[in-house]
């Protein structure tokens, strides 16, 4: 059996952390492509599942920012040079084949169909979906799964000789109170502890869950927040089996078993046929591709928010009403509507017929263009276009 | 349990005092040494649909497809517990001696004027937490003192600070609110926001310096454009005796039970069985009549806390633990009492009728308890004492009835100021809400509204009518881009202001019953009289005076009507409308603002009121009658936040009187 990698240097860890907070982002557009392509009301328990991951999704990147920051590195969008491989980018472009995670297979941008759940199944799956360990082939300073990643982080993170206690400060912390709340309360690292505390939320909801966990009650509840209202998550790999099986389990059963309990329609016919299609591609030049640009630029600007926020970046919110001093606010706040701006942006375009694929609509890229000359460009034509056409509503 | 009653609690009505009630007296009582825990039966006559997140998103959908976004839009009513509804307020005709000829009767509402009672109320599980708009302001001290301030209404047993802490409970335990203290700047409470605010639970606030338990929803544009153009505006209204009166309008953000970022140590409480939504306020507009994302609280919130934790049935592990049950669709006909006409007795029993929606026929049944609660609505709360000839020894059963009849103003701004987006409300201008003009006429509260003029002209649905034309004169107007582009000029610059008046108390407004007006299950229907006296009317010209000062200071003192469509004040009152009320010659639309109020007020003197400080009757011990009904004046305040209070005052009463019983 093929030795795990090791995470050796402080170096090597922050740039694993840098490739995590990505990681994190990665998941993010695929599910929430499945999410938006169900046709508004219908569906409703497959959308709260899928958005009860993106929750956790976006606490899990924000977890990892926070150890990062934590380590004195600020999280950047820039690559990383990791384990002697360069320029190895933390921001995914889709299909994404993971230059870190060799067993996670491709992640591609589909509307919500069986195979896309088959898909989400598999990314949750400890050892995403394959019999054994072994069977998934190493690449040389990358992890069979997500799970060996983590493991590695957090074996780097117990280690006082690649990070000492002098390496963690508490800074540049995201809040509690600042996260969106719904999908457990966010850790703020401050020392060896709370940083391995804050990996293991991460691996405990969802991505790197280890194996053994599949032979443990499938409704596990995996963060006892909610206890109090009695709302209980167990882990992403459960939730997705339920939608892939139509079941939900039952309470006494295992997660590796088949889900046997109440029934969990899917209408696969109740979603936008969206079909994802890479930049430069048909409908380039056309009003659609516009749309598609236009998205594109929003989802930049969200990614660097997001990023400016993790970085500590104030945003000053002037409230004129408020004689009173204001205090500076974190800009993640600022980042939430472009979440609601892109959201809506989304929906639009699957709703929209894509020209050159008769039966299909448009699928939003989630491309991030980094910013410089192309992403001058980018917004250059969407301006020129808002011009041409007197207006950006039409 | 000491007595063969079938539960220690049975609470007429599962809407938001019920869930405080049944919260407190539980959490209270197994706190208590000895610890008791309490068997509650909360009956609610209308359906419990929304118990769960995906059934809650069929009331979602209702709304969606309502032609008319009237409160009650997304809340189906049935025939076995029928519900008011804005739209059924019909003009009753009267006679030339002032007595009713014909009552407008085509709701739920017996309605014999002269005016019509122009609230509504929800009848489902949650009640009119429902379809509330959050609004959680504190009333002021002089509003529980209102007779030996102004020489007015009545006082109230309890003051300003009796209520303080339970303003604080309801605030943080029950509805979760969002404020900053120091926007809250109201005149009448000594120009110090911290001061009104000081609390004596220095535990949980050090120095007694009080904060909301989530932070203020921010200020809409509209809020911040207004304050901007308002800058230094001062209104000069002049009384009955020449005597100026001033008022600096001033902006402030209102508290709301909408959730936004929490201070440190709250859990914001989510939507109803999806704790992923409903975190925070995201500005769906939709207020009233539904939040989509229950970011808005409602008492459902609470109740389903209270099933998932003290559900029905005995605990596994053997735990001493209180049980609740909720049934929906049970319609309480009867109080079953001993007492005797203008004597004393107990509560024996209640009657309850359960409906089915699958044609069965409804099933009656009767209930026993050690105490027994009312908390159906002020409305209901009447009909069913005044039908059961019960707790009535003081005459003022149904009597006293209000609402805080409201003025509309609305106009075109010369800037769009993103109207229809972002909650309902988010700022008002406190003013007037207290002063020593209070001797003459009513204190009015100013609720800036941020959804264009969907409440005074059905808009955008009737602005793209007259954009597009067709009307009487035939003529086509605009159509595609144009109208897109006139519309997207139109829409944003609505604005309306409403103008809250303060109902004082009147015996003759009142609620009564009447053997010819029942309903499907044989129940009474409120027969409701309803007039404004001089004392509110006085204050109409005061607030449209008021309305045209801050109206030409925002550029829009021109008179202008639809469908022209110019910056300027559209402000008209149809002398047909069934809300027109003049005075002095004038005519005035008074709209209702669904806050039902004061039909059992409560008092120290048995024999000018229904219940005392606690809520409790006067006349049957065992009974409490509570919620808005038993407020003996209304303030400036919307009422739920300090029915809430009332509530957590009276479960604390109730949770020490278990003490001596063996629950």
């Amino acid at each position: 059996m093929t030795e795990p990698t090791r995470i050796s240097t402080l170096e090597d860890l922050k740039a694993a952390l840098q490739l995590a907070v990505g990681l994190e982002l990665s998941t993010i557009p695929v599910y929430l492509t499945g999410l938006y392509s169900i046709e508004a009301g219908r569906n409703t328990d497959a959308a709260q599942t899928i958005r009860s991951v993106v929750m956790e999704e976006m606490l899990h990147m924000t977890l990892a920012a926070n150890v990062l920051n934590a380590l004195g590195e600020i999280p950047g969008t820039e690559p990383v040079e990791f384990q002697g491989r360069p320029n190895l980018s933390p921001i995914p472009a889709y299909p994404l084949d993971s230059p870190l995670i060799s067993g996670i297979g491709t992640l591609e941008l589909l509307p919500l169909t069986p195979r896309a759940v088959d898909s989400f199944v598999r990314i949750e799956h400890p050892l995403h979906g394959a019999a054994t360990l072994a069977a998934i082939p190493v690449q040389p300073g990358g992890f069979r799964t997500i799970g060996e990643f983590y493991d590695a982080v957090d074996a780097a993170l117990a280690d006082p000789a690649i990070c000492p206690d002098s390496a963690f400060s508490a800074v540049r912390q995201i809040p509690d109170g600042d996260y969106y709340g719904g999908a457990g309360h966010v850790i703020e690292v401050k020392d060896r502890a709370t940083a391995r505390e804050a990996v293991l939320k991460i691996i405990d909801q969802g991505e790197g869950l280890p194996e053994e966990y599949l032979h443990r009650p499938a409704k596990t509840v995996t963060d006892a927040d909610r206890l109090g209202s009695g709302w209980q998550m167990y882990s992403h790999y459960a939730r997705f089996r339920e939608l892939q099986t139509g079941r939900r389990f039952r309470t006494d059963q295992q997660a590796d078993q088949n889900p046997a309990g109440a029934m969990l329609l899917v209408d696969y016919t109740a979603v936008q046929p969206a079909l994802y299609v890479p930049r430069n591609g048909d409908v380039d030049g056309s009003p659609e591709g516009a749309a598609l640009d236009a998205f594109d630029l929003a989802y930049s600007h969200l990614v660097d928010g997001i990023y400016r926020a993790f970085a500590g970046e104030p945003t000053e919110v002037v409230d004129p009403l408020d004689v009173h001093a204001e205090r500076e606010r974190p800009s993640l706040r600022r980042a939430v509507h472009a979440m609601y701006g892109l959201r809506n942006a989304a929906i639009a375009l699957m709703r929209t017929p894509n020209p050159a694929k008769p039966g299909h609509t448009l699928c939003p890229r989630f491309s991030y263009v980094p910013p410089g000359g192309d992403r001058d460009k980018l917004t250059q034509r969407i301006e020129n276009r808002i011009e041409n056409r007197g207006g950006p509503n039409r | 349990m000491s007595t063969s009653n079938d539960y220690d609690i049975v609470i007429v009505g599962g809407g938001i005092s019920a869930a405080t009630i049944a919260k407190t007296v539980i959490e209270k009582a197994a706190a208590q040494t000895p610890p008791r825990h309490p068997r509650i039966l909360i009956l609610e006559a209308g359906r419990a649909t929304a118990m769960s997140a995906d059934k809650y998103d069929t009331y979602v959908g209702a709304f969606q497809e309502a032609l008319a976004k009237v409160p009650n839009s997304p809340y189906p009513a049935s025939s076995s517990a029928p519900q008011p509804d804005v739209l059924d307020i019909g003009r009753p005709i009267m006679g030339p001696d002032g007595t009713t000829k014909v009552p407008s009767d085509n709701g739920y509402f017996v309605q014999m004027g002269p005016l019509p009672f122009g609230s509504d109320y929800a009848r489902s599980l949650g009640g009119t937490t429902l379809h509330w708009l959050g609004t959680c302001l504190r009333m002021l001290p002089n509003d529980f003192r209102m007779r030996d301030a102004y020489r007015h209404s009545v006082n109230w047993p309890l003051s300003y600070e009796d209520l303080k802490p339970y303003y604080e409970r309801a605030e943080w335990d029950i509805i979760g609110v969002s404020a900053n203290v120091e926007d809250q700047v109201y005149p009448g409470i000594g120009g110090d926001p911290a001061k009104f605010f000081k609390s004596a639970n220095t535990a949980k606030f050090p120095d007694g310096v009080y904060h909301f338990p989530m932070e203020r929803i921010p200020s809409s544009y509209l809020d911040q454009y207004l304050a901007k153009k308002s800058a230094g505006l001062v209104v000069e209204l002049t009384d009955r005796e020449g005597r100026p009166h001033t008022f600096p309008v001033e902006l402030s953000n209102t508290p709301v039970g909408r959730n936004s970022q929490p201070a440190e140590g709250y859990q914001v409480i989510g939507a109803v069985g999806n704790f992923d939504q409903g975190q925070r306020c995201e500005g769906n507009s939709s207020c009233i009549p539904i939040c989509p994302a229950q970011a808005k609280y409602n008492a459902l919130k609470t109740l389903y806390e209270l099933i998932v934790k003290y559900p029905d049935r005995d605990p596994a592990d053997g735990a001493r633990k209180a049980r609740v049950a909720i049934r929906s669709q049970c319609v309480v006909s009867r109080v079953r009492h001993t007492q005797q006409k203008d004597g004393t007795g107990t509560v024996t029993g209640l009657t309850y009728r359960t409906w089915f929606d699958d044609g069965s026929a409804p099933v009656d049944h009767t209930v026993t308890a050690d105490t027994y609660v009312l908390a159906a609505n002020a409305i209901e709360n009447a009909t069913l004492l005044l039908a059961s000839g019960a707790a009535n020894t003081s005459d003022q059963v149904g009597r006293n009835l209000m609402d805080h009849p409201l003025l509309l103003t609305w106009g075109l701004l010369e800037d769009g100021v993103g109207a229809y987006r972002g909650p309902g409300s988010t700022s008002g201008i406190p003013a007037f809400r207290d002063g020593s003009f209070r001797s003459e006429r009513t204190a009015f509260r100013v609720e800036i509204g941020n959804w264009g003029w969907n409440f005074p002209e059905n808009a955008p649905y009737d602005t793209v009518h007259d954009l597009v034309g067709g009307g009487e004169s035939g003529a086509v107007g605009l159509y595609g881009r144009a109208l897109r582009e006139r519309l997207g000029e139109i829409l944003p610059a609505q604005f309306r202001i409403a103008w809250e008046l303060e109902q004082d108390p009147e015996p003759t407004n009142r609620v009564t019953i009447d053997d010819r007006y029942k309903d499907a299950l044989g129940n009474h229907r409120p027969v409701i009289h309803y007039d404004l006296s001089p004392y509110v009317r006085d204050s109409l010209p005061w607030a449209a005076e008021a309305s045209r000062q801050l109206f030409t200071q925002l550029g829009i003192g021109d008179q202008v009507r639809r469908p022209e469509y110019r910056p300027g004040d559209y402000t008209h009152y149809d002398p047909n409308d069934p809300s027109a009320v003049t005075h002095d010659g004038v005519t005035y639309w008074v709209r209702g603002a669904g806050h039902v109020v004061g039909t059992h007020r409560m008092g120290d003197d048995p024999t000018t009121s229904v219940v005392d400080s606690h809520q409790r009757s006067h006349d049957l011990p065992n009974l409490y009658i509570v919620g808005c009904g038993s407020m003996p004046t209304l303030g400036t305040s919307n009422p739920t936040l300090t029915m809430t209070a009332l509530a957590l005052r009276t479960g604390d009463r109730i949770a020490e009187q278990l003490k001596g019983n063996d629950a």
